[in-house]
């Protein structure tokens, strides 16, 4: 903390001589009010509670200095506790106030220095990628040393530093680490490793050829030593981009080969390759990859709670090429393709798009063939009307005998209809119906949401969502049977089936957006939303539901 | 030797970049020289975009954005109707490793015939935009100064900008 401390006073000191222009400061703080109640997923642990979950941004240039900070606060009313979290295993219900990234960045013509916090990514993510992911709450910076030469012909980025994650999670509004191991006896307890970052050490350096321009040829190593070992990975990767070819095409190769020998472990390695072309006015799309023992990330500690499972921080990125967000999937060990194929239709301004994909996934017992298509139409209306609607279908399928099968039909559609001025209606719905056999056992269920929505530009906007998923329509409260357990060992009657009870699979929520000024926006929302798996890539994390009522507040000052 | 060697490599890529910041533009004090690839493996250069127009809109976008997909033909619109005036609009993609192969075949699908710089490590637009809830415009002048910045799209959205657009180039007529 002091060295933090000692490098802030640094900053704010720096001398007027470095520049003789004014420093600018821009300033964004989201405040938001979260009242949670019964989400009716038979969980006690993530019920009745209030939180305050603050982030403030501030951008600050003088001359060819860029200073950042953020602030993250968060502080629960009345959160679960006792016996509830006990027996669930969650102690994450703890007030923070951090200083989560800082930075300080100086450019001078190409050559560009950063100390402090900084994402970092190296060509398509195989071989390193730290970013933000806003829509999983993922936000991993390099707490380290950047150096970058941005020339003509020829860039080099050098990195090196521990991995910094958000303390705070912004999708379940707690801390992101457990701070205490679940494991209680009596009143004593452990405290994570991981309580703030996973800390984990990883220097690399990329340089990358641009002679002639169309042509970018990179190659880079990365060494990455996770938090509680000895040992290093080491990731060899190079890529090649090919721009301007024929049929206005381009092409993109990458591969990645992670060392593991030191740990004696397997290697890994990951080949991913796209081509674009411009067919008589069809954009042709293929890409294909192949990855085998293909990640890297840090190690979870023993002790982690239920609520850190979906909290493996990933430090490369390599694509995926499913198609739909809502599917999680093996990607460290898969091959496959996808191919898009889409255009426009001049005289009606409809655009049409065309996706297939096919993957082989997982190892061994495990190995899964999943095959996927789908079709995208757009369509310009009379009156500034628009409609999108998109189908598909995606077979999961085991390639030995017995295990699960999933086939899911999916339809998404939205349109958009201006009433008057700037006023304008919308109607929309995404829906996955799944059918699934296992040991012939075969179950339908719908997952969905649909919505219609009014907006007045630029001032405000509200929209009604219907929501269902009846995956699951019972589930056992894990504290309702540890109370039937031990009832049980003290020899009174027990029936576990009275920890059985139902959970919600309809959903229903009211979400308005108001823009008083350009300084300010107002976001407010009650009643209730489905949770479930949310896919960006090959990272993946579980939404939980949410039922209660929430208000942030944006300012950019 | 090699010192040598690397001394002179070192030299080269200087004049390489020196030339970058040749005379002509004077270079806008409020924000940095971002430099980004674009979608046809030209390059962008903020400091050149600002000096060589009198207003520049830098629209932020992504492939997996639908309403950013409504808002970029309304955008492109106003940039050929206003590009003669000393308009130009960038349409800036964050697009990260899983959906930048599809940048190339949405810009065609949509018919955008505006620059298209790729900013997968999100450099530029977190620095305009921190919270980076898409889409996201940001309309500055030749100095750098910022006029209006935009979050999201409702229909009609386009209309504010218009006037925007009309009202300070209108003014800079004068």
């Amino acid at each position: 903390m002091k060295a933090w401390r000692g490098l802030l006073a640094a900053l704010l000191a720096w001398p007027a001589a470095v520049s003789a222009q004014s420093p600018t400061f821009d300033s964004t703080w989201t405040v938001g009010l979260h009242a949670h109640g019964d989400n009716g997923n038979e969980l006690d642990d993530d019920d009745d509670y209030g939180d305050v979950l603050s982030i403030y941004d501030l951008k600050s240039r003088w001359g060819d200095h860029t200073f950042s900070l953020r602030v993250d606060a968060l502080r629960f009313v009345a959160p679960p506790s006792g016996d509830v979290i006990r027996d669930t295993g969650t102690a994450d219900y703890a007030d923070e106030y951090t200083i989560e990234k800082l930075g300080w960045s100086w450019r001078s013509g190409p050559m560009r220095v950063g100390v402090g916090d900084q994402y970092v990514s190296f060509g398509r993510g195989l071989s390193l990628s730290l970013r933000k992911i806003d829509d999983l709450g993922i936000d991993t910076t390099l707490r380290g040393a950047r150096l970058r030469w941005k020339g003509k012909l020829l860039r080099v980025e050098g990195i090196g530093g521990w991995t910094n994650a958000s303390n705070l999670d912004p999708i379940n509004e707690r801390l992101r680490f457990a701070s205490c191991t679940p494991t209680f006896e009596g009143d004593e307890f452990s405290c994570n490793p991981l309580r703030i970052d996973p800390a984990d050490f990883i220097g690399g350096v990329r340089v990358e050829s641009r002679y002639p321009r169309f042509l970018h040829l990179g190659v880079s190593e990365v060494a990455m030593r996770r938090w509680d070992e000895e040992h290093t990975t080491w990731v060899h990767g190079a890529s090649l981009s090919l721009a301007k070819l024929p049929l206005d095409g381009a092409v993109y190769v990458e591969a990645a080969w992670m060392d593991r020998s030191e740990f004696g472990l397997e290697d890994g390695s990951g080949v991913y390759g796209s081509i674009d072309l411009d067919l008589w006015g069809w954009s042709l799309t293929l890409e294909g990859k192949r990855y085998d023992n293909f990640i890297l990330q840090t190690k979870l500690p023993p002790d982690k709670s239920h609520f850190s499972t979906d909290r493996t921080f990933v430090y490369n990125e390599p694509p995926s090429l499913e198609l739909l967000e809502e599917i999680p999937y093996d990607n460290v060990n898969s091959t496959g393709g996808r191919v898009r194929l889409g255009h426009r239709f001049e005289d009606t301004g409809t655009r049409i798009t065309v996706t297939a994909a096919g993957f082989a996934t997982g190892l061994d017992a495990s190995r899964r063939t999943i095959e996927h298509g789908a079709v995208t139409m757009e369509q310009d209306l009379p009156s500034r009307a628009h409609l999108t609607l998109e189908g598909g279908r995606r077979l999961d399928l085991p390639e030995g005998r017995g295990g699960l099968e999933r086939r899911l039909w999916h339809t998404e559609g939205k349109l958009v209809v201006p009433v008057h001025g700037p006023h304008s209606g919308s109607l929309g719905w995404s829906m996955l119906f799944w059918d699934t056999v296992a040991t012939g056992d075969e179950r339908s269920y719908t997952q969905g949401d649909a919505y219609v929505g009014y907006s007045w530009a630029p001032r405000f906007s509200a929209t009604l969502i219907f929501g269902i998923d009846d995956e699951l329509t019972e589930k056992i409260n894990p504290r309702l049977l540890k109370r039937e357990q031990d009832k049980h060992r003290q020899g009174l009657p027990a029936d576990p089936a009275n920890a059985i009870q139902p959970v919600r699979t309809k959903f229903f929520a009211a979400q308005a957006t108001w823009y008083p000024a350009q300084w300010l926006i107002v976001q407010g929302l009650v009643g209730s939303l489905r949770g479930g798996p949310k896919c960006i890539g090959s990272v993946c994390r579980i939404y939980p539901p949410f039922s209660g009522a929430k208000a942030d507040i944006t300012m950019r000052f | 030797m090699r010192a040598l060697a690397v001394s002179a490599m070192l030299l080269l890529m200087s004049g390489c970049a020196a030339r970058e910041h040749g005379p002509g533009h004077e270079a806008p004090g409020n924000v940095p020289d971002f430099r980004l690839d674009t979608v046809d493996g030209g390059q962008f250069g903020l400091h050149e975009a600002l000096s060589s127009n009198r207003l520049v809109l830098l629209s932020f976008w992504a492939t997996w954005c639908a309403p950013c997909k409504l808002e970029l033909p309304h955008i492109q619109r106003l940039a050929d109707e206003f590009g003669p005036k000393g308009f130009t609009a960038y349409a800036i993609t964050v697009d990260g490793p899983e959906s930048m192969a599809g940048v190339k075949a949405t810009v065609r699908e949509y018919g955008l015939s505006m620059v298209v710089p790729l900013d997968p490590d999100r450099d530029m637009a977190e620095f305009f935009d921190p919270k980076l809830l898409l889409p996201f415009w940001v309309l500055m002048d030749s100095r750098g100064q910022v006029i209006k910045t935009h979050q999201g799209y409702l229909p009609g959205d386009e209309t504010r900008l218009r006037e925007v657009i009309e009202k300070f180039l209108g003014e800079g007529a004068k």
